[in-house]
């Protein structure tokens, strides 16, 4: 049975394969491969053959100790899973709305999804957006998101 | 020099300097407890504010705000495993660690004494032998550089504490990272795929809010449950006097090295953090306990990072070479003062150089008032329930990401690697060597290839140069004992 500790190091090998492949197509001057011994395309190749040897050596460690296929859950939980939509959801609006209006949607849109109920809760969410706004952008000068709406 | 000390006190304590050296103090802490606000950044913004100020004043603001910066880093690391500035990576490692402990007030207490006590012995050598340090560092040519790095590199073995190999793929993920854009010596464009931000390469700032904030933010998340809204009790105890004495020899040895470090240019306290972390687990009796609320790691990583303070200045001022990014906005500093920094400024100007000197002393006791006194007020973020503290967090690392370059791009970066550091916590593959391969990783390879350069395709350059020759034994010497203590813990359980 496939788990974690084998399908792990097979992606990373695969992506390796990837960079390996993409290697090449690095456009080194002319003038550069007369002079240099080393060039632009050493480290990263070097790399690229570590991380294959790793992970291959991983896999035999993992055989080598017969580990049990671990009874683990996702990768992602349903928080998570929300946790990562917040995220994107809130970069996304942060671009159309600027930092302000964003932040207060985006708290309220939390607090509501996590059905709370309590108002301290909200008025402390109000009022720690508004700081960090006043905080960045009269205290420190420092300019925020700012939306493409707004 | 004796008197121009004195005379450098009492300017300190005058009426017109204290209370710009507190404000420049406090300023740093808060600057530096915001992530994404580095204290080269505090430095830079507060700038501005010097130039309609005295000469002394100015610069005492400015290395205030920078002593203060470096400190304030750690709050955020240490409370909501945050770290506010790269040079607190480290302390993250032992620091949440306590605070998930509910023991935050000891270890914020430990934090602010291991730094006192780095930036202290840092100044006092700045002030005692700062001419021998800047020559002994102006000896490092790209060899020495490259040792350097790889020295540092050897310590993502050592906070690989379950298992080596996956520290080792963490540490190529991170290289590989550290080689997306233009590269450092032909300026060929690599794995830029046309997008013209990464062009500059990935900045450090993004990945390591990222990797620590928000894939921890991500884990919390998980764990809320509906008994779980409150954060858990915890204790006011501050550190004992056992305490003290347990950190003192770690901290006394991480300021002398973070001092050196410092004293390098280029180097910074980032780096200086992790390698002192690193050597005060390879000494360590109980290296186990490191990663898991080692209160001598945390002094290290403390220490280490403060005792850069005073190394930095010894190239700017006695030479006017800036050893880093906030030397040189010092360096700016001290040109709009109309002054030049190199050896004149100690003949010419010896008023401001031994005030920069005297203040610093002050700014560091100054930094440890500051930060005892406000154990309890930054403790209340720890009573802040996890499920306002989540967004919290989330939105301060946004907009610290955002704030580096103003750029909606490092917001995708630090929201991706904050993905990526959750995967890579479930899957056990430690993080740090990741952000610590990609600070040192573009150090490694430019100098290697400098080296390679300079000594015309040969690799004698890793044994004809002593010092050189010095770092590559002591990265010998610390990956074999690091190998030895995993196969010893191996062996026993």
């Amino acid at each position: 049975m496939l788990n974690r500790n084998i399908v792990f190091p097979i992606l990373i090998i695969v992506i390796s394969a990837v960079i390996l492949s993409l290697i090449p197509q690095f456009t080194v001057p002319v003038y550069y491969q007369q002079d240099a011994s080393v060039g632009a395309k050493f480290f990263p190749t070097v790399l690229v053959i570590a991380q294959i040897i790793i992970c291959i050596a991983l896999l035999v460690q993992h055989r080598a100790k017969k580990h049990k296929a671990q009874e683990s859950d996702g990768l992602f939980s349903k928080m998570s899973f929300f946790g990562l939509c917040f995220l994107v959801v809130y970069a996304v609006l942060i671009g159309l709305l600027g930092y302000l209006i964003a932040s207060l949607t985006a708290f309220t849109l939390y607090l509501a999804y996590l059905k709370t109920k309590k108002l301290s809760y909200y008025l402390f969410a109000y009022f720690f957006v508004v700081a960090i706004y006043y905080l960045f952008s009269h205290v420190f000068v420092i300019s925020l998101p700012e939306g493409i709406i707004f | 020099m004796i008197d121009h000390l004195f005379v450098g006190l009492g300017a300190a304590f005058s009426l017109a300097i204290f209370p710009v050296l507190i404000f420049g103090v406090l300023g740093g802490i808060i600057l530096g407890a915001l992530p994404g606000l580095t204290a080269t950044m505090g430095v830079a913004i507060l700038l501005p504010f010097t130039f309609g100020m005295e000469a002394t004043a100015a610069m005492v603001m400015l290395i205030g705000v920078y002593i203060g910066g470096i400190f304030g880093g750690s709050i955020s690391a240490i409370l909501l495993k945050t770290p506010g500035t790269p040079a607190s990576a480290a302390t993250v490692l032992d620091g949440y660690s306590l605070t998930q402990k509910g023991e935050a007030a000891r270890a914020l207490s430990i934090a602010a004494v291991a730094s006192f006590v780095g930036g202290l012995i840092s100044t006092i050598i700045l002030i005692a032998i700062a001419p021998m340090l800047a020559e002994f560092a102006l000896r490092f040519n790209a060899p020495e550089y490259f040792a350097l790095a790889l020295f540092g590199l050897t310590i993502i073995a050592s906070v690989a504490s379950k298992s080596i190999l996956k520290g080792l793929l963490a540490g190529t993920i991170g290289l590989l990272i550290s080689t997306v854009g233009l590269d450092p010596i032909s300026s060929v464009p690599r794995f830029t795929f046309g997008i013209l931000d990464l062009y500059n390469g990935i900045n450090v700032i993004p990945v390591l809010i990222g990797l620590f904030a928000i894939s921890e933010a991500l884990t919390q998340l998980e764990k809320l449950h509906a008994k779980e809204k409150i954060a858990e009790k915890f204790s006011n105890k501050l550190m004992s006097l056992k305490d003290l004495k347990s950190i003192l020899p770690t901290s006394i040895k991480s300021a002398l090295f973070g001092t050196s470090i410092g004293a390098v240019p280029g180097a910074g306290a980032d780096i200086s953090a992790f390698v002192c972390y690193n050597e005060a687990k390879r000494v360590s009796k109980n290296p186990e306990e490191f990663g898991n609320g080692s209160i001598r790691g945390l002094a290290a990583a403390e220490a280490g990072n403060n005792g850069v303070t005073g190394g930095s200045l010894v190239p700017l001022l006695t030479l006017g070479v800036p050893g880093d990014a906030v030397a040189a906005v010092l360096l700016g500093a001290l040109i709009v003062q109309g002054l030049t920094p190199g050896p004149l400024l100690f003949t010419q100007n010896p008023e401001i150089v031994y005030g920069i000197f005297s203040s610093m002393l002050v700014a560091n006791i100054a930094m440890l008032l500051i930060g005892l006194l406000g154990i309890r007020f930054f403790c209340q973020i720890s009573k802040v329930p996890k499920l306002l503290m989540i967004p919290i967090i989330i939105f301060l690392s946004i907009v610290g990401a955002y704030a580096i370059n103003n750029s909606m791009f490092d917001v995708g970066i630090a929201i991706s690697f904050g993905v990526l550091g959750f995967v890579l916590n479930k899957l056990e593959v430690p993080t740090s060597p990741i952000l610590l391969a990609i600070i040192l990783g573009p150090m490694a390879e430019t100098n290697l290839r400098k080296s390679l350069l300079m000594f015309e395709g040969s690799w004698s350059f890793l044994y004809e140069r002593p010092i050189a020759l010095a770092f590559i034994l002591l990265a010998i010497f610390s990956l074999w004992s690091t190998i030895r203590r995993h196969r010893k813990t191996a062996s026993s359980t």
